[in-house]
């Protein structure tokens, strides 16, 4: 009797394995368990529920820093992904400090020409972000201060001039068009941030300075925009070299360029290497596909299925994103986040554009339209993964001698582009004009002006009795 | 008789002749122009630390902005030491950033434009060195003694 019960459960047990060992055959070729065990589920439960993979959030970066400095002088700071120096964190420090320890004093219209007078620090951000996801990403969605905004256009950080003095924090909803204001008393954050502003204007003194188009009257502009103003009659610079990711491999591109996407592979050894007949370079393994095309750019695709989908957010599809972007290691020059755009058929889409010496870098219309790029760089995230990426393969870096000018100045543009508008008295507002470099098919750029009129992105050369180029179909 | 005929015709005469003169303006328009930003001219004098000043504002398309910058000796004399021409276009804005000295900087601004009168205004900035700035912000000030 007792070896026919023995018998019977030693069935039971072996039953249970075959369905076992079947499962996790499955589940492991289907889904990515680098790293797991049989137990693994288990010693990974949380209260009762399977835990997947946590998901981080993390701040969305400003497209621009703008540090006031109480006299109508500004400038002008591009973070991009390796952060904006120290005013950075200062920044966030403060802000954080702020909203836990301060008080909401109240919401009104925006007054912004009266928030910047002071020593401040501004983000600009490139799109409304909503408010909860950024907040979410600082670490204060908690806070019963922010419950009430909606999508955030402008953060404006105006620390406490001294120990008696009250620190101010202005957010500007994008949704109502209306600023909350924040106040606390002196604090060490706010302390810190003003002699951070204040070592910034001694270190800046002969950086480029910019003047605020709200600040000077000029309502033409649709928002308050920061454009450079020189004393002198022209400003010198100097032009910049655009260098091939695969031309810097030299002879050994192979192994160069086997070792520099190594960190989109999990697998070193199983990933393959090959070169096609036009050039193009393919590295790949099972799920992931790396190009690199000798016209320019650069391709990354993800294929393996999303077996646990995770629920993604602004903040968490971002962190993604950056994380991503570290282990590209052909990736050498700075990106700043410019667009976010919502996909239907593939997620969401961070757009970054290219920037040196805190002047943006942007593509010509024809280079764009060859290689099928809006930005710089384009990021696809769904289910907080990255799936596709596409990047324009070239490092930049300035050339030694300052031998290239601008003597057309903000108001000499945009008078070019309203007039090559046509009818004058049509142009209803101007969105914006960005003083960057231009990129096209040459191998060394010089600085133009961009300027958002109507719609409509007009570059307009920097030298004087040099032609209009090309006008863009380009919305803003 | 004929004295009479000749005051009779010559008084004719008079009142059949047109007047030629008309009420017209004695002088023509000033040139607009609208100080927007930063610096203007309501004051004689201002003070900055500041190495530099922005004059911005409005004028028609047309107008010539013409800025001169001039350093003040302590007797009262005048060098010229900047001068700025900017021509207003579609956009009807002006702006120029003008460079200080330390010391006083006469500033004279013109616009001007044809079949207008020019728009003149002056002003005085007093550019203080910015040391004097740090140590008016670190020092307690006691009436009657000395920093």
């Amino acid at each position: 009797m007792k070896s026919i019960k023995f018998s019977r459960i030693k069935n039971f047990v072996i039953v249970g394995l075959i369905f076992a060992a079947v499962y996790q055959t499955g589940t492991l070729w289907l889904g990515n368990y680098t790293g797991h065990n049989f137990f693994y589920s288990i010693l990974n439960t949380n209260n009762g529920l399977r835990s997947s993979k946590k998901t981080s959030a993390t701040l969305i970066d400003a497209q621009k820093i703008v540090v006031g400095y109480g006299n109508k002088y500004f400038n002008l700071i591009y973070p991009g992904l390796m952060g904006g120096k120290d005013i950075l964190p200062k920044t966030n420090g403060f802000i954080t400090s702020l909203l836990e320890n301060g008080k909401y004093v109240t919401t009104e219209e925006t007054v912004l020409e009266q928030y910047i007078g002071q020593k401040c620090v501004i983000y600009d951000f490139a799109f409304d972000v909503s408010a909860t996801q950024y907040f979410i990403g600082m670490g204060t969605v908690n806070n019963d201060n922010i419950k009430g905004i909606n999508s955030i256009s402008q953060i404006i950080a105006v620390p406490a001039a001294g120990k008696n003095d009250v620190s101010y924090l202005y957010i500007v909803d994008a949704y109502t068009g209306k600023t909350n204001i924040f106040e606390a008393n002196s604090s060490v954050e706010s302390e810190k941030l003003y002699s951070q502003i204040e070592e910034l204007e001694g270190l800046n003194v002969d950086s480029m300075k910019y003047i605020s188009t709200r600040q000077s009257g000029f309502n033409i502009f649709k928002e308050n925009t920061f454009v450079p103003q020189w004393t002198q009659s022209k400003y010198q610079y100097a032009a910049i070299n655009k260098i091939s990711t695969l031309s810097r491999f030299g002879d050994d591109i192979d192994t160069e360029l086997e070792n520099a996407t190594s960190g989109f592979f999990d697998n070193y050894y199983t990933k393959s290497l090959t070169k096609d007949s036009n050039g193009v370079y393919m590295i790949s393994d099972d799920n992931t596909v790396v190009k690199y095309y000798p016209q320019g750019t650069m391709e990354y695709f993800n294929y393996q299925s999303s077996a646990n989908k995770t629920e993604q957010t602004l903040s968490t599809a971002y962190y993604a994103c950056k994380e991503f972007l570290k282990k590209d290691g052909t990736l050498k020059t700075k990106m700043f986040l410019s667009d976010v755009k919502l996909n239907k058929s593939d997620g969401l889409v961070f757009c970054f554009d290219y920037c040196i010496n805190d002047i943006p870098i942007f593509l010509s219309e024809k280079t764009k339209e060859n290689l099928s790029i809006e930005h710089a760089a384009e990021v696809v995230v769904e289910s907080n993964t990255v799936k596709k990426y596409k990047r324009y393969a070239y490092d930049f870096e300035a050339l030694p001698s300052h031998d290239r000018w601008v003597d057309v100045d903000f108001l000499g543009a945009m008078n070019q582009a309203i007039a090559s508008e046509g009818d004058q008295g049509s142009v209803t507002e101007i969105g914006d004009i960005v003083l960057a470099y231009y990129v096209d098919e040459s191998s060394e750029s010089g600085l133009k002006w961009f300027t958002y009129v109507d719609g409509e992105i007009h570059t307009v050369d920097t030298v004087k009795n040099v032609s209009n180029q090309d006008v863009a179909e380009d919305g803003k | 008789m004929k004295k009479m005929l000749m005051g009779m015709l010559v008084g004719f005469m008079i009142c059949v002749s047109a007047s030629i003169a008309y009420a017209g303006s004695a002088q023509a328009a000033q040139v607009e122009v609208g100080i927007t930003g930063d610096l203007d001219f309501e004051k004689e004098k201002v003070s900055t630390f500041n190495d530099s000043k922005t004059l911005s504002g409005t004028a028609e398309k047309g107008t010539t902005i013409n800025i001169i910058v001039y350093t003040k000796s302590r007797l009262g004399n005048l060098t010229e030491v900047e001068n700025y021409s900017v021509e207003v276009g579609d956009s009807n804005l002006f702006s120029q950033a003008v460079g200080l000295s330390v010391g006083d900087n006469y500033i004279e601004f013109k616009a001007t434009k044809e079949g207008y009168d020019n728009y003149e205004g002056s002003v005085t900035v007093s550019r203080k060195n910015k040391a004097i700035k740090t140590k008016l912000e670190n020092s307690i000030y006691i009436p009657g003694g000395s920093l």
